[in-house]
Parts: structure tokens; C-alpha cells; sequence
């Protein structure tokens, strides 16, 4: 509450003193006045972008032929304090993806929802956009499935698993990129670092909605691992 | 094997090894074995099963693993081990000595179809055998190649202890190695073969009846330990060739074999040794003349040149035969020692079994063969441990029935199914498995005891079945019935094999997805 406090109040007091915007030169590239905060760093934006991760592990082998998980990114953030050329803005965020390949002649299909808090600080350069870091907690759900003949009914397991992101990154301000404009900005960035998502075994059992009235055992394919490396490249709006 | 069921998973290079666990679980345990695997042989004891691999073929530096024989234990507390040899040429066959001490890989008759791994070597020596030890000091196997007189190796006997040279003073328990090729027949002494100063020589017999140049291909062998006699029959040949081990100082064995032939008048299909009331004979069965003959061995022993043969009319052409004694011996209890044989064939014409007594015993004063009457042609005759019963598996064309053969009361009892089965004994002689192997989920247990049914049926179709023992084999311990399903990365259904029911059976999915 006190960061968003103090942002509303930096404006309040930016509207209600001309006499101090006068006399402090901080003029925009248009040469107008400023009279609100400068939407490049003070803003509500949604990116929306490719994710690209690579996962070492042995446990995704069977999911995948060449360790990459492709996902879709959505995220929304809102600067909630800013100071010089530093701001702060937490938001929520979406990533969804799958991956399948075939093992030992069973398809087998991976996905993966990670839902998480971004936690972003940024170092604004004014037209040229700005640097960030951002740390995303959150959970990942991750659904496993092979299907194999010699299982009546689809071998799966679905679990929900602590997740946090770590990643540095650069948004370039595409346009507009001057302060006044009150159209929405169109940002490109791209950001890359690590994906920490907690083990897990991977005991996969038949499902339950089998038309089979035998029960069945479980299968381990040993520990999955979704941790590892990551790029993105994502587009954003801010307004 | 008896506690374990093994699958070997060729494309990641392991044996997969289920044995029990509770409520219908099963242990998985994975080990390695040398790459591009030949073919695989259990221990007549059910405790060991015997792996080959070629190995690695054109070698390079990142591949370059020797043929090899892996030997994979289960023993009774269902600890899984294994233990690797090499070797330096692969081969694709394999023989087992009942008695535990040796085991032999061998080029084999059908190479090519063993050998399904790499391209095979430009030059392969066939007649090249190589013994493993698996008792005693000496821990290497030793390659060894036979002579040659364009023959190569077909099948593999092993003897119990033999007294040789035959009647000699000096004679001493020795094993041997019989080995029958697609010319002669061949004796290597195992006792002498780990000798420090090597093996000694192999001694070829051909067989010939010395009227014409053709040599003849054996076609199966019987030995008698206690005279130092073997026994060979043909594929086209009237004689049986008789050759006692008899002692030889001059040779580098100290025997040699004196062979005398014994013609029975006919192609003989099978033999043995029996024990009659007149003495031990050979017992040779001829189908084309629907009667067996005798043969007295003791003239071979005097090394009379003429054997004495007495033929016995059968009722049926029956073409195989097997020693019932011990089964049926307990029931007469004032029998000689002559011995009681299983007479049964499954060449057209023949029909049902026949018990034949080779002495006259308080149990059949009256006549020598007693027919059991069944329809069709028995196929094969499976022994039931432990027990006085023998399943008999008829021919396909009289499907849909296989038969309960007690041996004390001399009933054949029917058990009817609606396709042709094919069957599984318990290890433990208790019950007996009828499935068919032919996409079909219909799997029953007939209790040997009552000969009641239980039917059952899986959900995948069942490929084939093992009743495995869990904990105290040799009590009333737990035993499960594994099914197996050749589909996707193999499953299996598991039953209590004591009380099998599908309320309690339980489903194994993908057995080769597992592990390492």
C-alpha cells in the first residue's frame, strides 16, 4: 500500500505545484510540460510472448527428443512505486506448455501450468525502455501422460509443485516513445535466466475412469525434473 | 525360473527380472547384459537362467563389448545376482548341465536366426565350443574346437558320472560331454577338460553300418552311467549303435568306445535304458512297425559282435516313450526293480498312452503293456512335479481338451476347453495353467488335486503364464501367476496363484518402461 500511496502522492503534488514543475527542467522530448508521471516507467502493461526452456533432466526424456519445452507467456504488471529512474512492479503471470514425443513406442505427453507472482525491478531509460530483473514465485502443475497398450486405460500423474523463476531482461520501447503520448506503448523484450521447479516422482497409475475392473500397479519412471534454463520473447502493451 | 520370471529388453541391453511381491505386486529388478543378445537358457533347477550376447560387432573404440554369457540367479529368498563372462566369438546356442557344473556355448544348428543382431563376423569357426565351469577352482571358460570331418555341432548331452573305462578295474566316476553332429557322434571328457596340461582329445565315432560310405546323422542318445554304455539311434538307419567305453592304455583318453549295432527292424524314434526282470536293456521304440524292441546290452559288454534283440508287438504305433518307475513303483509295493514306461505318439495312427511294465510285478501279473485309451494323438507328455500325475497335451486337430494321466489309478481324465490350450505346471506340482495363446483373455486354473476348473480371464490377451514362488518355497509359501502381455512395453496380470481370483488380481502395466 505505502509504495502506491507514494506514487499517487507524487502526482497529486506534481498537479498542485506548477511552481515547482516551472522551475525544475524536467522537460519532455516534446518540450511540454509534465503534468502526470511519465507512463514509461508508471504503468499497467500486458506482455504476451514465446518461452523457450531447456530441461536436462532424465525424467523429461520420455516426453521429450531434445530437452526444450516450448510454452505460451502472459503476464500483467503494474508499477506500484518508482523513483528516478527505478521502478518496481509486481504482477501475476501465465505460462502454459506441452511437449510429446514417443518412447519405446508409447506416445507420451507432458504439460505444464505455472502460475506466478512477478516480482520486477526495473532501470528505466526513458525513450530507449528499460532493464529489468524479475523473480517469479509461484506453483507449476504439471500433467504427465503415456499411453500405453499394455495398460488398459492411460498411464498419468498430475501434481502441483512449487515454482520460481529468476530472470534479467531488456524491454525496448517500440512506440510511442514520447512521454506525452496517451496511446497505449508497444514494448519488445526479452529476458532469459532460470526456472526452479521443485522434483517429482514420476509414479504414474491407470485411470481411475477405466472401463477395466482389475486394479492396477503403478509405474515409476523415475524422479522429473522441470528446473532449468530459460528465454523469452515476449510483446507488451502498457497504458 | 522357479521365482522369477525373465524378460530380456535387447534394445536397452537388460534383463528385466520379476519375482513376488505382496498382494499381487511384482519386484522389478534390472540388469545389465552384453549387448545384442543370442538366446537364453534356463537350469534344469529353475534358479539360473543363462544369457547369450554377441556383443558388439564390427568392434570400434565406443563399441566394443566382447561376446559374453551372463548367468542371471534367483535363488530361494528371491535375491537377484547375475555373473558376466566373455568370450572371444559369439555363439548362439546354448546346453545347461542338469547337474549344475557346466554350461556350453555353441555355433548350434540355426545360427542365422539365433544371431538377429549385428552383421555376423566374415569368418566363424562352428565347431568351436566353449565350456564355462561353474563349480569348483576353475573359474575361466575354455574355448575349445572339435575335429572336423565336415560335421558341425547339433545337440548336447551331458552324462550323470559314468564308471569308466567300462568293467575295468581301475574305473573311475567321470562326466562326459556327448555331442551329436550331422555326422557322427563325439565323447569329451569333462573331468579331464580343465586339466592343466588341457583337455584331453574328443574321440569321434561315425556312424556307419560299414556296408556303404554314407555316414548317417544321429538323431538322439541314451546312456547308461553304471555300464559305460551309449546308446545312438538315427534318422535313417534300422540299426541302434551300441558303443561301450571300454579301457584303452594306448590312447590319450583311457577308454574307447566298442560299437556294436543292434537292428530293431525299423527307424527307431525313441530310446532309453530300462531295467527289466531279465536285466538292463535298451528300449527303442518303432512306430513304423507298431512294436518296441529290447536290446541286451550284456553282449555288447562281452563284445560279442551280434546283439540279442527281442521285439515286442504294441497296440499302437507309439513313437516316444519315457520312465515312469518312481511314480508308479509306490503302488507296488512288491514290484522288482524292472521299470514301468510311458508309451505315447504323436504320428498319425497313434493314439492315446500306454504304461509298459518291463517285468512281471504283482501290479500287472497279466500283461506288459496297459493302453489308456484317448481319441487322439498325444502331443506331448508333461511331467507334474512331485506328484504321480502327468498332463497330456493332445494334437491340435482334437482341440479344445488336454488330460490328467494318474498314474496310480491309470485314468486319463478329460479337461475340456472351448479352443486349443496351451498349458503351464505349476512348479510346485499343485495345480496346472490352461490359457490359449492366440488373442484370447481366457485363462483357467485346474487344481491337480480335485481337477476342478477355475476360470478366469484378463483384460489384455494373454501371451503366456509363469507360477512363480514367493517367500518358503518349499512350504505353503505365497505364489503368484504371472500373465504376460505381449503389447506395448509388456504387461502382465497377476494372480494369487493359490486362491486365483479377478476380484484380487491385480494389472502390471509396462514392464519395460522402468528402470534404467
Amino acid at each position: 500500500v505505502k509504495p502506491l500511496t507514494l506514487v499517487l502522492g507524487l502526482g497529486v503534488a506534481a498537479a498542485a505545484s506548477p511552481a515547482i514543475a516551472q522551475t525544475t527542467p524536467q522537460l519532455p522530448e516534446s518540450g511540454a510540460p509534465s503534468t502526470t508521471a511519465d507512463t514509461r516507467t508508471v504503468m499497467w502493461r500486458v506482455e504476451m510472448g514465446y518461452r523457450g526452456s531447456y530441461l536436462p533432466s532424465a525424467g523429461y526424456d520420455p516426453f521429450s527428443t531434445n530437452d526444450l519445452l516450448p510454452q505460451f507467456s502472459l503476464a500483467a504488471t503494474r508499477t506500484i512505486w518508482n523513483a528516478e529512474d527505478v521502478s518496481f512492479a509486481p504482477g501475476l503471470a501465465w505460462d502454459f506448455g506441452s511437449a510429446g514425443a514417443t518412447s519405446r513406442g508409447d506416445t507420451t505427453t507432458l504439460t505444464m501450468n505455472r502460475l506466478t507472482v512477478p516480482l520486477e525491478g526495473r532501470l528505466h531509460f526513458g525513450q530507449w525502455g528499460y532493464a529489468f530483473l524479475r523473480a517469479a514465485p509461484g506453483i507449476a502443475a504439471v500433467k504427465v501422460q503415456v499411453n500405453d497398450s499394455s495398460s488398459p486405460d492411460p498411464l498419468t500423474r498430475t501434481r502441483w509443485l512449487f515454482a520460481t523463476d529468476l530472470s534479467a531482461g531488456y524491454a525496448w520501447l517500440v512506440w510511442p516513445k514520447i512521454r506525452a503520448a496517451t496511446s497505449p506503448r508497444l514494448w519488445f523484450q526479452g529476458d532469459g535466466g532460470y526456472g526452479f521447479v521443485a522434483d517429482d516422482s514420476l509414479t504414474l497409475v491407470a485411470n481411475s475412469s477405466s472401463s477395466s475392473s482389475l486394479r492396477s500397479s503403478s509405474v515409476d519412471l523415475g524422479t522429473l525434473s522441470m528446473s532449468g534454463g530459460f528465454f523469452r520473447l515476449a510483446a507488451a502493451l502498457s497504458f | 525360473m522357479n521365482s522369477g520370471v525373465v524378460i530380456i529388453d535387447d534394445s536397452a541391453h537388460r534383463a528385466v527380472v520379476l519375482t513376488w511381491a505382496s498382494d499381487q505386486q511384482l519386484n522389478r529388478t534390472f540388469l545389465p547384459i552384453g549387448r545384442n543378445f543370442t538366446s537364453a537358457l534356463a537350469s534344469p533347477d529353475g534358479q539360473t537362467l543363462f544369457v547369450l550376447s554377441a556383443g558388439d560387432w564390427p568392434r570400434t573404440p565406443d563399441h566394443n563389448q566382447s561376446p559374453s554369457l551372463t548367468a542371471i540367479t534367483v535363488d530361494t529368498n528371491m535375491k537377484v545376482s547375475e555373473t558376466q563372462f566373455s568370450m572371444a566369438e559369439p555363439h548362439s546356442s546354448l546346453a545347461v548341465d542338469p547337474n549344475g557344473d557346466y554350461v556350453v556355448a555353441f555355433h548350434g544348428p540355426n545360427p542365422a536366426r539365433a544371431f538377429n543382431g549385428p552383421p555376423m563376423p566374415f569368418a566363424e569357426n562352428p565347431n568351436e565350443i566353449v565350456i564355462f565351469p561353474l563349480r569348483g577352482a576353475v573359474t575361466k571358460p575354455v574355448s575349445y574346437t572339435l575335429q572336423s570331418f565336415g560335421s558341425t555341432p547339433q545337440r548336447l548331452t551331458f552324462t550323470q558320472p559314468m564308471n569308466l573305462p567300462a568293467g575295468a578295474p581301475n574305473a573311475m566316476a567321470r562326466r562326459l560331454l556327448l555331442v551329436e553332429t550331422d555326422l557322427n557322434v563325439k565323447i569329451l571328457d569333462l573331468s579331464h577338460f580343465f586339466d592343466a596340461k588341457g583337455p584331453r582329445p574328443e574321440i569321434t565315432v561315425p556312424l556307419s553300418t560299414g556296408m556303404t560310405a554314407q555316414q548317417l546323422a544321429p538323431a538322439g542318445l541314451a546312456v547308461d552311467p553304471d555300464d559305460g554304455i551309449i546308446a545312438v539311434r538315427t534318422t535313417s538307419d534300422t540299426n541302434v549303435y551300441l558303443l561301450t567305453l571300454l579301457a584303452s592304455p594306448t590312447t590319450a583318453n583311457d577308454f574307447n568306445p566298442s560299437i556294436n549295432l543292434a537292428d530293431v527292424g525299423g527307424i527307431p524314434s525313441d530310446l532309453t535304458f530300462v531295467n527289466t526282470d531279465t536285466g538292463k536293456r535298451v528300449a527303442a521304440l518303432v512306430p513304423t512297425k507298431s512294436n518296441a524292441v529290447l536290446i541286451d546290452t550284456t553282449t555288447s559288454l562281452s563284445q560279442v559282435t551280434e546283439t540279442v534283440t527281442t521285439t515286442i508287438a504294441l497296440p499302437s504305433p507309439y513313437s516316444k516313450l519315457s520312465l515312469v518307475t518312481s511314480a508308479v513303483a509306490s503302488a507296488c509295493s512288491g514290484s522288482t526293480k524292472a521299470d514301468v514306461a510311458l508309451l505315447w505318439g504323436d504320428s498319425v495312427g497313434s493314439s492315446g498312452v500306454a504304461l509298459w511294465a518291463l517285468g512281471v510285478s504283482g501290479c500287472t501279473p497279466y500283461r506288459s503293456v496297459q493302453v489308456l485309451a484317448i481319441a487322439d494323438p498325444v502331443q506331448s507328455v508333461d511331467d507334474v512335479p512331485r506328484g504321480k500325475l502327468k498332463i497330456l497335451e493332445a494334437t491340435a486337430s482334437s482341440g479344445g481338451a488336454f488330460f490328467v494321466l494318474n498314474l496310480l489309478d491309470r485314468t486319463a481324465a478329460p479337461l475340456l476347453t472351448t479352443s486349443t490350450p496351451a498349458i503351464s505346471i505349476a512348479p510346485d506340482g499343485a495345480r496346472v495353467w490352461a490359457y490359449d495363446p492366440n488373442n484370447s483373455t481366457d485363462l483357467a486354473s485346474v487344481d491337480l488335486t480335485t481337477l476342478s476348473p477355475i476360470p478366469l480371464t484378463t483384460t489384455l490377451p494373454i501371451s503366456t503364464v509363469y507360477d512363480i514362488a514367493g517367500p518358503n518355497p518349499d512350504s505353503k509359501g505365497p505364489r503368484s501367476l504371472i500373465a504376460i502381455h505381449n503389447t506395448g512395453t509388456l504387461g502382465a496380470t497377476v494372480f494369487d496363484a493359490r486362491n486365483p481370483d479377478t476380484t484380487t488380481a491385480r494389472i502390471v502395466p509396462s514392464l519395460l518402461l522402468e528402470g534404467p
